[in-house]
């Protein structure tokens, strides 16, 4: 559980301590920047929140990272707890929906699979996807404790995985698939 | 770039943006939450966007069932369709 105050001032430091390495190459932030924001009108620093931002790098590649934190007992405690997140780097469909690349495989043909995409939601256990649509479950992976994913975590790995290629994302972050 | 603080949405804001995704996908917001296999064609960042406007909503509504209040409308944050393309153009250049 987190406040809103505590999460707006720890995504900000990390967010400046990351930018200026993430996007060295030229990338480009969708939507002019990370989207944050409590939604209550009533209690407006307070949960429910969500953080949603992505970036696209020059080679076609980009990561969104997602994030979304309900409240916790009443709104008056101002508490958050994290309830969805998906943090995805890959290749970008050129299509955007609402700033960001189509994923919808309704939408279009054959939406490119994320190199990574690690995934919690309210309909699904958490999971992983490797190069694949497949949902790769937390039984099969170890060395990586999918629901407790940390954002910026996920996106120094992509930042060390653009400086050096031959090390997979995966490596990185610690994650071996079980066979 | 900045961090952008959203503009809370009013309660109708919400409901278009729940109309919206139910139009997408063909599917109501009941049959998303009360049939976990439905959520298999929606894809994660969609199906956590879906939860998240479902999960405003209520708290609107709790919010408005302990005051009584009425949600004034505020501009939402507008979100244009462009193609990736013209974000590589601006990269090159």
């Amino acid at each position: 559980m987190i406040s809103w105050a505590s999460y707006l001032r720890n995504f900000t430091e990390r967010y400046d301590a990351i930018l200026p390495d993430l996007l060295k190459d030229g990338a480009l932030e969708f939507n002019g920047g990370p989207i944050l924001g409590p939604v209550a009108h009533k209690y407006p620093r307070s949960a429910p929140w969500r953080c949603d931002w992505g970036a696209m790098f020059p080679d076609g590649m980009y990561f969104r990272v997602k994030e979304t934190f309900d409240r916790v007992k009443t709104p008056f405690a101002g508490l958050g707890m994290r309830v969805h997140f998906s943090f995805h780097y890959g290749l970008a469909h050129t299509r955007l929906v609402r700033g960001f690349p189509e994923i919808n495989p309704r939408a279009i043909p054959s939406p490119p699979v994320a190199d990574l995409r690690i995934d919690m939601e309210v309909n699904k256990a958490p999971h992983i996807h490797v190069h694949s649509p497949e949902h790769i479950w937390q039984d099969s992976v170890s060395g990586f404790d999918i629901q407790e994913a940390d954002m910026f975590s996920f996106l120094e790995a992509v930042r060390n995985h653009r400086d050096n290629r031959t090390i997979p994302l995966v490596d990185l972050l610690g994650i071996k698939v079980l066979d | 770039m900045p961090i952008q603080i959203q503009s809370a949405s009013s309660m109708l804001e919400v409901e278009q943006d729940i109309r919206s995704l139910e139009a997408q996908y063909k599917m109501s917001s009941d049959d998303f939450c009360a049939h976990p296999t439905v959520s298999e064609v929606v894809p994660e960042f969609d199906a956590i966007e879906w939860n998240f406007l479902l999960m405003q909503k209520r708290a609107m509504q709790e919010d408005a069932c302990s005051a009584g209040n009425v949600f004034q409308a505020q501009s939402a944050t507008q979100i244009s369709n462009v193609d990736t393309s013209s974000i590589l153009d601006k990269i090159a250049a």
